[in-house]
């Protein structure tokens, strides 16, 4: 029975819940128990909340006997990347420096989040600061692939991929500066979704690089998703950089089906340097959008993408460095090795090139939205474009291949930080051992909703997303 | 045997930032750094006076859907 209940998607848990089949407690418990076996294989989790989750189980069931008007997550168990603060308690950033730091703010991701009636269960390890790609850290635990404890989960949102892939809770924020939801996504077989720069606030989530920064959620399907980002999307006046725009409910019309949508296959840049057993089953996923309608249309990428990766790294690495500079300068041995020398190139960077990387970026994506978004609807690409590297590829920065590897995880999904615009990771078949591959939707700004609908015609059409790793 | 460019780069860390590197430790960074620079002259077009960060917050809630819009 517990397997059953932790195997539930988010949105069939929250019907159950809401229709008396299960209890909020019956339910945390099955997943408070998964996380008990698995977390010592796996290394999700950096601290089980176990008392406050059962507490807070108790607390929405007797609610729920209290309301004709639950909230729409009550009493479903989530976790989240430990670096969105809750005021009182240890959020640590994957790092020893602020293994002890106690916010005295909660973020409004999760404010939001208890809102819509959801628990959190855990804090959920993750890169170092969230500065890299491969989900390797050196100062606390690394995150096990559940699909394959050999091979990387991707990062740096590493704990909640693991967590959410191995069936122990139903869903996870991330965080995506380069692409830190739909690698470690795609890398263990989930939904990721990077919404549009501006779409949900990041109040009270540490920051990297404020130019890029988004959040969002990891999730086993696309409606799991879509409810979780009905729940974060939004302005808050807390985060001025957030927009006013108001947020559709991406459930309506998420099985309106895509006859006629338009996707574009990328002519260039994004499969120069893609292994041809991952374009195989990309390109392959081509072939189900089309049979559900879509009209695939090749177009071709403006010269400016290539930039736009590099772009991104540079004002990562130089926003970054001024968020830590004094810790580099002061504690530098206390940071892991990959960490700052990461970090490092931003303290070279020359202050107008910095700019320019700010200042260019309107015209590189009014250059992007006319080669693209002037002809299709959405842009379809791979998200990791080498089959997984191993752990101890990841661990060994001091090999020949390790900086071509690390660019190469990246390479799709960081130009789209630096358009602001929304993407989405949606599994699409494996390679090698158990290796999970996934395609990549773009969307128009704002437009989170018809990627949404794109990938559950896709969904709906295969099985990937049914299946669960063996552990 | 001397780099140039990573000694320089040294000397700047330590003047301007207070780091202590090597021009070993910093031969990748100088290169990354490098790297971005590079991206940086490639698209560069036009002068700082017709551009600021302000116009792409603006172009992203232009180019979002009509039916977002309402």
């Amino acid at each position: 029975m517990s397997t059953e209940i932790t195997n539930l998607s988010l949105h069939d848990v929250a019907v159950a819940l809401t229709n008396g089949d299960v209890s909020s407690v019956e339910v945390t418990d099955a997943c408070l128990a998964r996380m008990e076996k698995l977390n010592p294989v796996l290394d999700c989790a950096a601290e089980i909340l176990t008392d406050q989750a059962r507490s807070d189980a108790q607390a929405a069931d007797e609610k729920r006997k209290n309301t004709d008007n639950p909230a729409p997550l009550l009493g479903v168990p989530l976790a989240h990347k430990d670096m969105y603060y809750r005021a009182g308690r240890k959020s640590g950033c994957g790092s020893k420096i602020r293994e002890n730091f106690v916010p005295d703010h909660t973020s409004t991701a999760l404010s939001r989040l208890d809102d819509a009636g959801a628990l959190d269960i855990a804090r959920l390890n993750m890169v170092e600061f969230a500065l890299g790609i491969t989900g390797h850290n050196d100062v606390v635990p690394t995150p096990k692939n559940p699909w394959n404890t050999g091979h990387i989960t991707g990062g740096s949102s590493s704990g909640s991929a693991s967590s959410v892939s191995a069936r122990i809770v139903y869903g996870a924020l991330g965080s995506d500066t380069g692409g830190s939801i739909r690698v470690p996504a795609a890398a263990c077989g989930l939904v990721g979704m990077k919404p549009t720069y501006g779409r949900v606030s990041r109040y009270g989530a540490m920051p990297l690089s404020h130019s890029l920064d988004t959040i969002g959620p990891l999730t086993r399907t696309v409606k799991d998703n879509a409810l979780m980002m009905r729940a974060i999307a939004g302005q808050d006046e807390n985060d001025t950089t957030s927009s006013a725009l108001p947020v559709p409910d991406y459930m309506d019309n998420i099985d309106g089906g895509i006859k006629g949508l338009k996707v574009g296959i990328p002519e260039n840049y994004f499969y120069d340097d893609t292994d041809s057993n991952v374009e195989r089953l990309v390109r392959e996923s081509l072939n189900i959008l089309e049979a559900q309608g879509a009209i695939l249309v090749r177009v071709k990428m403006p010269d400016t993408i290539s930039e736009s990766n590099a772009l991104c790294g540079l004002m990562t690495t130089t926003e970054g460095v001024g968020i830590h500079q004094d810790w580099l300068k002061n504690r530098w041995y206390e940071y892991g090795e990959q960490t700052r020398n990461r970090f490092a190139p931003g303290f070279l960077m020359p202050a107008i090139q910095y700019l320019e990387a700010l200042n260019g970026r309107a015209k590189i994506l009014a250059d992007f939205a006319a080669a693209v978004f002037d002809h299709v609807d959405v842009l379809h690409t791979p998200v990791i474009p080498i089959p997984l590297p191993t752990s101890a590829e990841a661990g060994n920065a001091q090999s020949e291949n390790f900086f071509a590897m690390t660019n190469l995880l990246g390479r799709c999904t960081r130009p789209i930080n630096y358009l602001g615009l929304p993407g989405i990771s949606v599994p699409c078949g494996f390679t090698g051992p158990n290796l999970p591959v996934s395609f990549q939707l773009v969307g128009r700004p704002f437009d989170e909703q018809t990627l949404y609908r794109a990938a559950q015609a896709y969904e709906t059409s295969t099985d990937w997303t049914s299946k669960s790793p063996d552990l | 045997m001397e780099n140039k460019n990573t000694n320089n780069a040294s000397s700047w860390l330590k003047r301007f930032n207070s780091l202590e590197r090597t021009e070993d430790q910093l031969f990748h960074t100088a290169n990354t750094t490098q790297s971005f620079c590079d991206a940086v002259s490639r698209t560069a077009t036009d002068t700082m006076f017709e551009r600021e960060p302000s116009q792409f917050f603006s172009l992203l809630h232009e180019l979002a859907p009509e039916s977002v819009k309402k």
